[in-house]
């Protein structure tokens, strides 16, 4: 039988828990950032995409289930590690030269909770509108029961020069740490070897750049009214 | 050359220490790193001072024993040299040096830049090693061994247990080093018998010694004097959740002795 507690209890197992659910976040980011583009199309095109992904309610659920349940796990064991790392050095070196970590592989303790901060705050802001965002902005719709009007509301927080340049800096930080992260789960899984190393490297720095830097892109145009 | 070194001194285990500051005159640029601090630790027996306990066997390059952090980077700032072969010349004249032991609850100071490193024996104990039949040696080309497999074996077997790995990781993770036994025997058709008992077991050693775990920031493989790459360490972790997943190998002897 598969001993799940064993696995966890191990570093290595706690760092493949974090890898694989970080690899199901990391998929979901693609698809998201991807269906955002449909702002660029238009009010129609976003808001046909919004009422689409509720068309099942139940799928939407189930998403929200995996996505909510991987998340949890990612954090749990980040602070599993994190704890275990600061026992392992109780004295600090006088002099530290760093040669190989990366200032994102070196900052992906500080990156990681940002964006936590800002998966709640656009969880409120975007998903659970009407439920507690009042407070953060007024003039939020519903499309129906189910489906918000996503393009109305999108805009509607990303003009606010605030909300603007917060999802700017939170998708920057967002990308530093996939910068590191998307490259680290293959290996901590054990999948990348000498031959395929290359491959998962530009495919992950190529996919961050493509989520960070369309997340980027659509809060930059929406901020600076280029989309209205 | 003359130098200032920032040494950190300890008397034993349990003592506190310091660092302590020693001005140097008249270093050639010729001695290795070791020379240099024996002319140090001569001058201070002369003194009635306390010699700088340093760990040190073949310098050669190929024993492992010696190794402390210079300036932050483990074994000195040479690529792919264990302090024992790192030479004065990469120093300048004037140069203040801060000599540190390897900083990792899992390796306690015994006294000054002297630390225990049976942690890592204890790791090699729990699987590194191979089972085979005694009595007369095999026809030595019986078993094949493809080349590229050998090669990497090879490359993985170059650790020399130093612990400069455990040094540079910002977890004190020990990872480089485990994964390399567990690459080195796992490659070879003679480690397959016991290749995911290894992992798993040298795996779980590696933890309850207190290393921490591998965030795969690369430090291990920089600082690595015999270059062992942090491939095996995705190897290992291969190994390791094939064990866990998979195989499920055995942990101790079976109920009806078999
Ligand atoms: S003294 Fe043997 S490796 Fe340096």
């Amino acid at each position: 039988m598969i001993d799940v507690g064993r696995i966890w209890r191990s570093s290595a197992g706690t760092k493949a828990v974090m890898a694989a659910t970080g690899m199901i976040l990391f998929g979901f980011t693609i698809v998201h950032m991807l269906g955002n583009l449909n702002v660029f199309f238009g009010e129609k095109s976003m808001n046909d995409y919004g009422a689409m992904l509720h068309a099942v309610p139940e799928l939407a659920y189930f998403a929200r289930v995996v996505l909510g349940g991987a998340l949890v796990l990612h954090i749990a064991a980040m602070v599993k590690l994190l704890r275990q790392s600061q026992a392992a050095r109780p004295q600090a070196y006088k002099v530290v030269t760093p040669k190989a970590s990366t200032i994102y592989s070196r900052t992906m303790r500080f990156t990681g909770p940002v964006v936590l901060v800002f998966i709640v705050l656009h969880l409120l802001n975007l998903t659970f509108h009407g439920v507690g965002s009042d407070f953060l902005h007024p003039g939020f719709k519903m499309q129906n029961e189910h489906a918000p009007e996503a393009y109305h509301n999108l805009t509607t927080l990303l003009q606010m020069p605030m909300w603007g340049v917060f999802y700017i800096i939170a998708n920057a930080c967002f990308g530093f740490h996939l910068w590191h992260g998307a490259v680290a789960m293959f290996r901590s899984l054990g999948l990348s070897g000498e031959r395929q190393l290359g491959t998962v490297k530009m495919m992950a720095s190529g996919l961050t750049a493509l989520v960070a830097g369309g997340n980027i892109v659509i809060a930059t145009s929406i901020l600076l009214h280029v989309v209205k | 050359m003359k130098l200032t070194l920032q040494i950190w001194r300890q008397a034993d285990k349990n003592a506190k220490g310091a660092f302590e500051t020693y001005p140097l005159d008249g270093v050639s640029e010729h001695m290795s790193f070791l020379e240099m601090l024996d002319v140090l630790n001569e001058q201070l027996i002369g003194q009635g001072k306390e010699p700088v306990a340093f760990e040190h066997d073949c310098r050669e390059g190929i024993c492992g024993c010696c190794g402390f952090v210079i300036n932050g980077s483990p074994h000195g700032p040479m690529p792919k040299t264990t302090v024992c072969q790192l030479h004065m010349r990469v120093f300048k004249d004037g140069d203040t040096l801060t000599l540190e032991p390897w900083r990792a609850s899992a390796f306690p100071v015994l006294k000054d830049l002297v630390v225990d490193r049976s942690a890592l024996d204890r790791i090699i104990q729990k699987g590194g090693y191979i089972s085979v039949n005694t009595g007369n040696p095999q026809d030595a080309n019986a078993v094949l061994v493809s080349k590229d497999c050998s090669d990497k074996s090879m490359d993985a077997a170059a650790c020399i247990g130093c612990g400069a790995c455990v040094a540079a990781c910002p977890n004190a993770s020990a990872m480089l080093f485990t994964s390399a036994k567990i690459a080195h025997l796992g490659l070879l058709p003679q480690g397959q018998p016991e290749r995911h008992k290894r992992a798993q077991d040298m795996f779980e050693q590696h933890d309850a010694e207190g290393f921490g775990p591998c965030s795969q920031h690369g430090e291990c493989e920089a600082a690595c004097p015999k270059g062992i790459k942090m491939t095996n360490i995705a190897m290992a972790n291969g190994d390791y959740l094939f064990s866990q997943l998979i195989w499920s190998p055995r942990t101790g002897p079976s109920a009806d002795g078999g």
